[in-house]
Parts: structure tokens; sequence; C-alpha cells
């Protein structure tokens, strides 16, 4: 696999030089093929850790995440030769990722039975054990909380993962791009289809449905 | 709703200019207009603020981590996309796949002539008028008579080849003895040469209407029949000549008269001393007349003995009959003996199952004519 172009960060937004090192990924793959690993390896390596936070913010599992990433990550490859150029790829593959995940969502219709006990229970137990358990990390906080975090943290992130799991999945989807991947307003209305002032009307509903989740006293896992 | 938000929002404020203070980026001229209203009603700037907090908080889920061996499932994927095709690509790609991947081949001009309703109509018709043609040709073929040339020279056959020792030419009529006061018999060795083949001219057109008729046969006499049948076998071998052999251990009984050929009186070899002449008186016409016979030596009969038996095809017609004996002449070996012979009574030559005689409409239309069969007698003198 391909290690020369460094990896970005979830959160972290491709400047120009990282754009000129997307396009010369995509030079590559479009002449060597997808069915080269070689070719495509270097742009997994560099947004694998992006698309697949999207997907587990969305799904809130992380098998059905890393199922996800993967079957974002093939349609992008499929789909190398439709994008022109004119948007950041980083954007249009999120778009491409987030189009899986909401088909997803819709499809199986995880949003009335996603389970978060696979994202905030181990959580729990690192926290209240001072990760000493045998048991998988959570996907949704590979950061191991630190010393001066206690139960009131670890609370407050399963609120917050229960509140998310129970937005609508459009809802949801702008949440993330916002807050998660920290896209701007320009990004997400290019990875959504949408004007730009539509995203900020969604972000304003979306923040305020999430804000009545999580001023419900006790907050369960949807059903 | 329990977040204290004012519904309406006040006037001169929208939710985009709440999300744009909230995330920091609201713009200078905005500022005044959203900070008056949020001193006019301290509720905004709470809700503000929540805002605020659950950004952090959604922040502060932390950095996630692919797990290892995404791009092994992704080759795996990969390939069983491959082996689907295209045909199950996403809706969830922008947008569609690019069918410039599918190569488009242009028709031939000759297909597109071809579909088009004129030309077919043309071509149809042309062969209708091939079809009609070669049929009308074939049909005057058939029709057509055979052209007059001029008379062709009798056969003379069958006839022993002058042999100074040999009687006179024989001939059919009744020679007799010409002593006085005596009646008028025949001689012992005269009756003895009956039998032998007698002397047969015949026309090539009498040949033709004999063989039409099924009342010909073509006899070849030999002293040596291996060479010939040898040669004439070859003829069946070949292909459209007509030839064929008949089996002589299952002969056919319309053949059965060919069977026993009449005999043929042994040439005389020389002899030590020659015997007083013998004088004949010939009994034909108004005036008697006189042979005078040298006496020779007769020897016992030769008997011919059917070697083989042939069947051939032929058109009727004078054109194909002298064809056919004239291939005879070129095929058998020097010595042999070429005899027509009247038949009594026709012979129906069994028709032949093969395919080009069942299936005769595949013939070309040459052939699509009443056939003459004669019947071929291979006889070796013993």
């Amino acid at each position: 696999m391909d290690q020369d172009s460094p990896p970005i960060s979830p959160t972290s937004q491709p400047s120009d030089e990282g754009d000129q090192i997307d396009r010369a990924l995509v030079a590559k793959i479009r002449a060597a093929g997808i069915g080269s690993r070689e070719a495509w390896g270097g742009l997994l390596t560099r947004y694998q850790d992006r698309l697949f936070a999207v997907c587990l913010r969305m799904v809130g599992n992380r098998d059905v995440a890393a199922d996800l990433t993967q079957d974002a990550f093939v349609k992008v490859l499929q789909g190398l030769d439709t994008w022109d150029g004119r948007s950041k790829l980083s954007t249009w593959i999120i778009r491409v990722t987030m189009n899986v995940c909401l088909s997803h969502l819709r499809a199986a219709k995880l949003r009335k039975h996603a389970s978060l006990e696979d994202d905030f229970a181990p959580s729990l137990v690192r926290g209240v054990n001072g990760g000493s358990s045998t048991r998988t990390r959570s996907p949704l906080t590979d950061r191991e909380p630190g010393p001066d975090e206690g139960v009131q943290s670890v609370d407050q992130r399963r609120r917050v993962l229960i509140a998310l799991a129970s937005l609508d999945p459009d809802q949801r989807a702008i949440i993330v791009l916002r807050d998660v991947q920290g896209l701007d307003y320009d990004q997400i209305a290019a990875a959504l289809s949408v004007a730009t002032g539509t995203v900020k009307s969604r972000l304003f509903r979306a923040r305020l449905a999430l804000r009545e989740l999580l001023e419900q006293p006790h907050s369960t896992p949807p059903q | 709703m329990t977040t204290g938000l004012p519904n309406p929002l006040p006037f001169g404020i929208t939710e985009s200019d709440l999300i744009d203070l909230v995330d920091g980026v609201l713009a200078r001229e905005r500022e005044g207009v959203v900070l008056g209203a949020i001193k006019a009603d301290p509720r905004l700037g709470q809700l503000v603020m929540k805002f605020r907090s659950d950004r952090e908080l959604v922040v502060g889920l932390g950095e996630v981590h692919a797990p290892h061996g995404l791009a092994d499932g992704i080759e795996s994927r990969l390939e069983a996309a491959a082996l689907r095709g295209l045909s199950t690509a996403s809706r969830d790609i922008p947008r569609p796949i690019p069918i410039s991947q599918v190569e488009r081949r242009e028709p031939s001009s000759l297909r597109l002539l071809m579909e088009s309703a004129w030309p077919r109509r043309l071509a149809v018709a042309a062969s209708l008028a091939i079809i009609a043609g070669l049929g009308t040709m074939g049909v005057l073929e058939l029709m057509r008579k055979p052209v007059a040339g001029p008379a062709p020279a009798p056969i003379a056959v069958n006839l022993p080849k002058p042999d100074p020792i040999a009687p006179l030419a024989p001939t059919p009529s009744i020679e007799i003895a010409l002593e006085p006061d005596a009646e008028p018999t025949i001689p012992p060795r005269i009756i003895a040469a009956a039998p032998a083949v007698e002397p047969v001219e015949m026309t090539d057109a009498r040949a033709a209407m004999l063989a039409s008729e099924g009342r010909l046969a073509i006899a070849l006499r030999t002293s040596a029949a291996a060479p010939a049948i040898k040669r004439l076998d070859s003829l069946t071998r070949a292909r459209d000549t007509g030839w064929r052999t008949i089996a002589m251990d299952n002969v056919p009984k319309q053949y059965a008269a060919l069977l026993t050929p009449p005999a043929e009186a042994r040439p005389a070899p020389a002899l030590p001393a020659a015997p007083e002449p013998t004088v004949f008186v010939s009994a034909h016409g108004a005036n008697p007349q006189v042979t005078v016979v040298a006496p020779a030596p007769t020897l016992p009969p030769l008997h011919p003995v059917v070697k083989a038996l042939y069947s051939v095809d032929l058109p009727p017609g004078e054109n194909s009959f002298a064809a056919l004996v004239r291939s005879i002449k070129e095929s058998v070996p020097e010595g042999v003996t070429l005899t027509l012979r009247e038949l009594p009574k026709p012979v129906a030559a069994p028709i032949p199952v093969d395919p080009d005689s069942v299936l005769w409409w595949n013939s070309p239309v040459g052939k699509w004519s009443r056939r003459a069969s004669v019947p071929i007698v291979v006889e070796g003198l013993e």
C-alpha cells in the first residue's frame, strides 16, 4: 500500500497542498486502473479514518461502519471517472460516503433499531474501571479517557451518542458533517446537494432537535 | 418546545444569523441587529450558548481510526464487482457512471442498405428472376432435340476377323450342296455354325431406339475377360457416369436372359494340308449363287460364359448412345468384340436405391429426364 501520502485527520480540511496530493493519487488510479491495489492504496490510507468516522457517527456500530466504509470506497473508485475536479476530492468522497450511509439507514431503518450499546457500553466500562477491561474499545471513544475524566464525562458522552443516534438521519448527517468532519457550509451544501442557506436552516433545526434530546432527563437509545 | 426559543424569531433575526453566531462567523453588518435582539430577548442568548455547548460535546466525542483490513475487504468487493459487471453501480454515486465504456460499433453499409425495404425487395426480385431463368433454361435444355448430324456409319460388330483359312463369311442364307438329284441339305458344320454370333448391322438411331425401349444389350466378348472387367469396374467407380455393377451372385431376374449367351465358333488353327473344297449353292435371290467353301476342320464351339454384368443409364438419343459405345471402345483392351444385341423383350432395369436416384431433384436439371438403361455383358470364351 502506498504510504507516501499522509493520512488526513477526520476533522482536518485538505489544504491546497493536500488537494494536489489528491489529484496526483487520482491520476495514479486512473492510469493503473482500480484493479491495482497499489494505486488506490494511497487514497485509502489518506481517507480511511475520515470515512470511517463519518460512517461510525452515522450508524453507531463499528462493524457496520467498517462495512459501509468499504462500500463507500468501492463506489468512490468505481465512480472516480465522474469526478470532474471542480470540487475538492475530499468533499466528493464524503458526499459518496454520506449517501451510502443514508441509503443504508433508510433501507434498514436502522434509525429506529440502532443500538448504541456497542458504542457507549465499553466506554462506560473503561470509564468505571479505569480502562482495565479486556473488552474491545468502543470505536466512538478511541480516545482513552484522561485521568481527569470521571463518570460525569462518560455520562455526557453517552447522552450525546444517544441523542445523536435519535436524530433523524438527515439531521444527524448535517451535524456529523459540520461538527465531526468540520466542513464549512459550502462544502456541506456540496456534499448534500443543497443550497448553502438550506444548510444553515437545516443545521439550526438539527441543533435544536439535538438540544431537545439532550435536555430530556433520561435519554435512552431509540427503539 | 423546551429550548425556550421564541417562536417566531424576533423580527429581523433568522436561523442563519443564529447559526453564524454559534459558529462565530456572523458578519459584522449583522452583529448589531443580532446582538440587539439577544439583549431584547435573553432566551436567544441562552440558546446560542447551549448550541455552542452541544457542538463542543459532539466535537469532543473524539477521533476514531479505521480498523485494519479495510483494504482487503475493498479489494474483494472490487473483484466481486468486476465479476458482476457494472450492473450494480450504485445510485449513491453523484453522477452515473458514463456509458462510454460501452464500445459502440457502427453497422456496416451493406447492413444499413439491407435494412431498408427497397433493396430487400430488389434482392428478392432478382433472386426470383434468376430462379425463373435457370428453370427456363433447364426446360429448354430438356426440350431441345438432338442436332441432326451426318448419318453415322453402321456399326459392324461381332464380325470375326478375316481368316484365310476360315470359312467364307457366313451369311444368313442357307447354303445348299450342289449335287444332282439331291435334296438340299444343310451341312452339319453349317448347322453347327448356325448358333454362332450373327452379324448385326445396327445404326445408332436404331440402337438408341432399342435402348430407350429397354431392348438393347451390349455384349463384350473376349478370351481374356479380366482386363476388360478391371477397366469397366473403373468406370463404375467414377462419378456421374451412370455405370453400375450388377452382382453376379444376385443377378436380378430381368437380366436372366443375358446369362445364356450364344455360342461362338472357335477359329480353326492352321491345318497341315488343305482339304478338298466344298461347293455350295445359295438359294438366295433369283439366281442361285455358287459358293466355294474351303473345308476347314471344325473344332468344338467355344462356350461364352458371362463374367460380369453392368448396367448403364444414359439419356435417350443417338448422341449419348454413340458416346457410350465410344467410351466402351476406348476403355476395353484390344481383342474385345463389342456386339449390340436386340433383346426379344424389354428389360426393366431395377431402379437403384441410392441418393442420386431417390433425390433426383437434387441433381442438375440436365439429369431430370428419363434415362435409358442398357445392360452390358462381359462374356469370356472358354
